[in-house]
């Protein structure tokens, strides 16, 4: 079964690595900005940095992100994919979504009291939304509270 | 030996690495500090500003007998992945060392949860280096909880 993995480098990849070995035993690819913590895992797509010197700029590349995301998804066909943030994967999410694959989304476990923004974007689609504290089930209805990353 | 570690974070974190630098001036434990983008340079602890090679950092975490270190989940999970006990002071935006507070949020969870030991008065720091808590605090367990619940998660969709 296919799965594909989306984060960002920096802390959500960090955070996606604490989790690999539930993975262990299907193929996966890897959706994620080229870096220096990233540029050399096996079977990885780089998609553009959102973030840009204007807001003109974050648009247009939101703009190409959804297009990589768009070939990815059509290229890979993942039955589920897997995101702990930040908003590069959110294009990769809705788009799988309406093509068809599960969607699951971990929280940061800096998030201990509300979702972050990725999360809030997200959180009406997807299939399973997992915080890493307890008390935010008490906020929001659709989570679902399996523990933490330590 | 204490390793002390403030992350990647553009700010420095003067107030920590300065008491740690006095405390390190104090004792005969060895400190190794990774300061970071701090200003002020140790003058009782060897010290770095960041290192390429994450194993060098691994085995800095895994062979210390403390670690002391920011808010950060990097530095904390880290430190935890190696089976040493954490002392996480937050950096505060009152005295410049972040953009905003949001490493007391976790510092507090993780405290009250028992990963971590908290200091938020720099002053209570020396004494915390030694108290019996540290004997105390959750370790890694062998199958994590989370892990375990998204494996079966995923193996029954691919049924």
């Amino acid at each position: 079964m296919k799965i594909c993995l989306a984060f960002s480098p920096g802390g959500h990849y960090t955070e996606i690595q604490r989790v690999m070995k539930a993975f262990e035993g299907h193929n996966h690819c890897f959706a994620t900005i080229k870096a220096k913590s990233t540029m050399s895992l096996p079977n990885a797509y780089y998609l553009n940095d959102t973030m840009g010197p204007t807001m003109i700029h974050m648009i247009f590349n939101m703009i190409i992100i959804t297009i990589q995301s768009l070939r990815i998804i059509l290229k890979e066909k993942p039955r589920i994919i897997i995101s702990t943030g930040a908003d590069v994967t959110i294009p990769l999410i809705y788009i799988g979504k309406i093509l068809g694959a599960k969607v699951i989304f971990i929280e940061s476990i800096c998030r201990v009291n509300d979702l972050s923004s990725t999360g809030k974007i997200v959180y009406p689609i997807v299939d399973l939304f997992l915080v890493q504290w307890k008390d935010l089930t008490k906020k929001y209805n659709n989570v679902k509270y399996w523990g933490n990353i330590l | 030996m204490i390793f002390v570690t403030v992350g990647f974070h553009s700010q420095g974190f003067e107030r920590l690495i300065k008491k740690m630098d006095e405390i390190a001036g104090k004792i005969d434990e060895k400190v190794i500090m990774q300061i970071g983008s701090t200003s002020y340079k140790p003058i009782n602890a060897r010290y770095f500003d960041y290192i390429d090679n994450f194993q060098k950092i691994q085995a800095l975490n895994k062979t210390a007998r403390i670690v002391v270190c920011h808010g950060g989940a990097g530095v904390i999970i880290t430190a935890f992945e190696q089976g040493t006990p954490v002392i996480a002071v937050p950096r505060l935006k009152k005295y410049n060392e972040h953009f905003n507070d949001h490493q007391l949020e976790l510092v507090d969870a993780l405290y009250i949860d028992e990963k971590i030991i908290a200091v938020y008065d720099i002053d209570k720091l020396e004494d915390t280096l030694n108290c019996s808590f540290i004997g105390y605090l959750k370790k890694e367990k062998e199958e994590n909880r989370l892990v375990k619940a998204l494996k079966e998660y995923i193996d029954e969709l691919s049924h």
